[in-house]
This record gives structure tokens, C-alpha cells and sequence, in this order.
């Protein structure tokens, strides 16, 4: 349960960055003046889905696949 | 007001006005435009958004994690490598192909031809390598490129298993004059990243030999331009929507735990790929491990392989895709945007045809049409793809057909894609819907690139 909750909550946050990425491209090429508020807006989805990756490889299970040393 | 003063102002402004629109796009509802007014916005944005991800998060990769890649000098590799080569009528190419994987200079390991039931020289032409330690298994019957190769997993005790296609060829090491090493050949690269015990499976990075035509140009832009950006940042966030199943690697003992190779999926790599990462194990993308494949040269080949791979990319979503329990939470992103791209797929489809009718009804009542946004934003999209395809050709630089060439060709790539690769995915969705009465177990032709052999790169 508590496994799941984690990733829903993780892909909410991905859905949230997308939406900002998506809004930010919006700014640019549909409302076409607003340029710097939209980058920043594609920044801050990007900086969303940078931060979630690091904690979903943080969180990953980390089953040992095999012995060290190749 | 001073100049930092003023630069502050303007910086808060911006904020400001990026909060207030975002509060007002996601707070306010009633804002929102119609059900086909969205589809239609997510048809129309969503490259753009993906090619800025891709971009981003590729750039992540290239500075954080390439400059860290393993490397040991191969003499010192210990691990046991079977290399495997499942053929099926590839008599052309297996030569091209064994002759590549002798040139490698990874100290243990034995290469396996599987000829699935061939009704050609195949066998015979592998025979030939048996002095050099090419092992040749011939199968009578049938079983399909995912049984070729379990074939070989039930007999060996090697610890790593790669997979290389009966078509492709792996790039030798390259070597100064005074013996030096200058770049490791592709197994020696591929076989480095297993000194992570957490490691489980990598991929190579397959590039088009020798691109001659329109079509195969096209193919070679893809591979580096979109395929392999979409493989660095993928390892970025900690695993790969997909292995190539023209070269990857992965440690024998996973493959077992896992089951073995499934010929349930017309796409055993991606299944694989899936099965292994739900276990919690973690895939990485190589990209000094190249991988030379002919091009699909004929459009109705092209469109079969797409097809295929659309069909295995829904039929691995619909078994794999519910990741809630999964302890693999570097999945969600792999997820994520498998789930948005075939949303906008349908979605584009769809907006396709709304748009072709409505142009054409606005055309027989001699009205016009405001193509403003459409063509705004088509512009944003292709400028955004042409900066893709030269970040990723540069990265990929040692791609020796000089791929900046080919950036030339981003701007023809968005009717390829529509062209192509849209059309391939509703066909995709067609034959898994017939497949599910008519289930043909996994079994192969080697239609996809018929009767071509690598050229030399």
C-alpha cells in the first residue's frame, strides 16, 4: 500500500512537471509574446521531472543483480 | 533604478506572470478549452514538449553521467560472455556479422549461431567461423527469435548474455600505431558497465551503415537524432523504456530469474526489457557500444517493422504497464511517456483528419482558414527538432557518416514521422486486436530488412 501510494505520488509529480512544460510551450507558441515566462515555466517542468527522477532512482528497490567486478 | 535593480523587477515580473497563468491554467477549469480544442492543443504540442525533455535530460546525461562511464583495459574483463546470434535466412549477412564479432578483442568469450530452422546457407556460412570458436546450433523446427535464443540460455553457464542481430555488425576497437587503445570494440564497452553489481542489462547504441536514399538517410537521422536521445535520457532517469534487440547485453542469471525469453510478444526486447526492470533490476545505456544495421530500404518493409514495433510497444504496455506495486520506481518516467505518446498518437490521428475535413469543407464553401496557431507552432516544433537532432548528432559524434549532414534532413522528418510512423501505430493497434484471435506465438521472418548486408561504415 504504502508502495503504491509512493508512485502514484511520483507520477503525479511527473503529470505536474509535463503540465508545466506544456503550459510554458503554450506561452511561446500560442500566446506567442509571453517568451520569458513561458521558458521559465518549461524550466520549472524540467526541474520537476529532475528532481522525481533522482528520488525514483533513489527509491528503486536495488535488488543486487549480480557480483561485482567485471 | 539601478541596472540590478531593474534586472530584479524584470525577473519578478516574469515570475509573477508565469504564476498567474499557470494558477490560471490549472485552477481555473472553465478556462480550459473544448474536449477537441484540448486533443487538439496535445496533438500540437506535445513533440515540442518532448523534444525540450529529451533535449534537457540528454544534456543531463552527456554532462553527469558519460564523463563517468566504467573502464577497465579489456585484458582485465573477467566476466564470460556468450554471444548470441539468432538467424533466420541470413545467409547474406552472417558472414559480415561473425567476422565483426571475432575482431572484438573481450578476452572470454564464445559466440553461438542459432539458425532457426533455415531453408538457406545460413548454416553452412556460419560453419565456416567453427575453427575460430563459433559455435553453430541448427534448430528443425520453428521456434521464433525469442526461442532461438532460450535455446542457447538453457545451455550455457557464461554469466553475461549478449544478444546481436544475424544483420548487424559491432564496431572493432580501435587501436594507435604503438598499440594503444584509442576506443574499445563494442563488446568490450558493453561488458565495462557490468563492474556495477546493480547492473542487470545495457544496451548499444545502433546506428544505420552507410546510408544511400532518402528513406534510409532518414532511418540513419532517427537512430542518433531521436532513438538514441531518447536512450540517454531514459539511463539518465535510471533505467530504458526499451534494450535494442539488435545488441544488448544482459547478465544470464537475471534472464533466468525472470523466466527466460518470452515468444508471447512479437517484441521479445522490449518485453524483456520490461520484465527485467518490474524485478527491480536496473538497465543503462552504453554509448561507446556500437551497432552497425542495414537500413529498411523499401517503404512497405519500413512499415511492417513500425507496425511491428507499435504492436509490441501495446501489447508489453497492456501486460507491464500497471507499475503501482512495482519497487522499480525509476519506471514511472519510462511509463509516463510510453502512456503520452500513444495518447498522442490517437490524438494526432484524430486531429489529422478533423483538420484535412475541416480544411477541405472551408475550401468547397470558398471560405477561408486561420492555419496562424497550427503554422506557429509547426515552426516552434521543427526549430525545436533541428536543435534536437544537432545536440544528439554532436554528442554522437563518432557516428562516421558525419550525421551533421543529415540535420538538414530534420526539417523533412516531421513527414516522415507523420507519414510513417503515425499511420504504423494505428496499424500496430489493428494487428494487435486481430493478433489476439489469430496469435502467431512469436514466430519470425526476416522481412524488416530483407536480403541487405551491412555495407563496410
Amino acid at each position: 500500500m504504502r508502495r503504491a501510494l509512493l508512485n502514484f505520488a511520483l507520477g503525479a509529480g511527473y503529470v505536474l512537471g509535463t503540465l508545466f512544460v506544456w503550459i510554458g510551450i503554450e506561452m511561446v507558441a500560442i500566446d506567442g509574446a509571453r517568451l520569458a515566462p513561458g521558458v521559465l515555466s518549461v524550466a520549472v517542468g524540467i526541474g520537476c521531472w529532475s528532481l522525481l527522477s533522482t528520488a525514483g532512482r533513489a527509491l528503486r528497490t536495488g535488488m543486487h543483480a549480480g557480483a561485482d567486478g567485471a | 533604478m539601478s541596472a540590478v535593480e531593474g534586472l530584479a523587477a524584470w525577473c519578478a515580473g516574469v515570475v509573477a506572470e508565469w504564476w498567474t497563468a499557470a494558477l490560471d491554467e490549472l485552477l481555473h477549469f472553465q478556462s480550459w478549452p473544448s474536449f477537441w480544442g484540448w486533443v487538439g492543443e496535445y496533438a500540437l504540442l506535445f513533440p515540442a514538449g518532448m523534444c525540450v525533455v529529451w533535449m534537457a535530460f540528454g544534456l543531463r546525461h552527456v554532462l553527469a553521467l558519460q564523463p563517468r562511464l566504467p573502464w577497465a583495459p579489456p585484458e582485465r574483463l573477467r566476466l564470460r560472455v556468450a554471444v548470441v546470434v539468432p538467424a533466420r535466412n541470413e545467409e547474406q549477412g552472417i558472414e559480415g556479422t561473425l567476422a565483426s564479432l571475432l575482431e572484438q578483442d573481450h578476452p572470454h568469450m564464445t559466440v553461438h549461431v542459432v539458425c532457426d530452422a533455415c531453408t538457406d546457407a545460413t548454416a553452412e556460412r556460419a560453419r565456416t567461423f567453427a575453427g575460430r570458436g563459433v559455435v553453430v546450433h541448427e534448430l528443425s523446427e520453428r521456434r521464433g527469435k525469442a526461442g532461438a535464443l532460450q535455446y542457447v540460455l538453457d545451455r550455457i553457464d557464461d554469466e553475461l548474455f549478449l544478444v546481436v542481430d544475424a544483420d548487424t555488425r559491432c564496431e572493432p576497437p580501435h587501436r594507435a600505431p604503438d598499440g594503444r587503445l584509442l576506443a574499445p570494440g563494442t563488446v568490450t564497452a558493453m561488458v565495462q558497465q557490468f563492474a556495477d553489481g546493480h547492473i542487470a542489462g545495457v544496451t548499444g547504441s545502433p546506428r544505420i551503415a552507410a546510408p544511400r536514399g532518402l528513406l534510409a538517410r532518414l532511418q540513419a537521422l532517427e537512430y542518433v537524432g531521436v532513438i538514441g536521445l531518447i536512450k540517454r535520457a531514459d539511463s539518465f532517469w535510471g533505467g530504458l523504456f526499451t534494450v535494442s534487440g539488435a545488441g544488448a547485453c544482459f547478465r544470464s542469471a537475471v534472464l533466468r530469474d525472470v523466466g527466460g525469453w518470452s515468444s508471447a510478444s512479437v517484441t521479445e526486447d522490449i518485453e524483456m526489457s520490461w520484465r527485467v526492470q518490474k524485478a527491480g533490476h536496473q538497465l543503462v545505456y552504453e554509448p561507446r557500444a556500437l551497432f552497425w544495421l542495414p537500413a529498411v530500404e523499401h517503404l512497405d518493409a519500413l512499415w511492417r517493422q513500425r507496425t511491428r514495433w507499435a504492436r509490441g510497444m501495446l501489447e508489453v504496455m497492456l501486460r507491464h504497464g500497471n507499475i503501482a506495486l512495482t519497487g522499480n520506481a525509476a519506471l514511472i518516467p519510462m511509463a509516463a511517456q510510453v502512456l503520452g505518446t500513444m495518447i498522442w498518437m490517437l490524438f494526432a490521428v484524430a486531429t489529422t483528419v478533423v483538420w484535412l475535413t475541416g480544411i477541405a469543407r472551408s475550401l468547397l464553401h470558398g471560405q477561408g482558414f486561420d492555419g496562424t496557431t497550427a503554422l506557429r507552432v509547426l515552426v516552434l516544433t521543427t526549430a525545436l527538432f533541428v536543435c534536437q537532432t544537432v545536440l544528439a548528432s554532436l554528442w554522437d559524434r563518432r557516428d562516421r557518416h558525419d550525421t551533421l549532414k543529415h540535420g538538414l534532413l530534420a526539417f523533412v522528418f516531421p513527414l516522415y514521422y507523420w507519414g510513417v510512423i503515425l499511420p504504423s501505430f494505428v496499424l500496430g493497434l489493428r494487428a494487435l486486436l486481430r493478433g489476439r484471435r489469430t496469435r502467431d506465438g512469436g514466430l519470425w521472418e526476416r522481412t524488416d530488412r530483407p536480403g541487405q548486408r551491412v555495407s563496410d561504415p
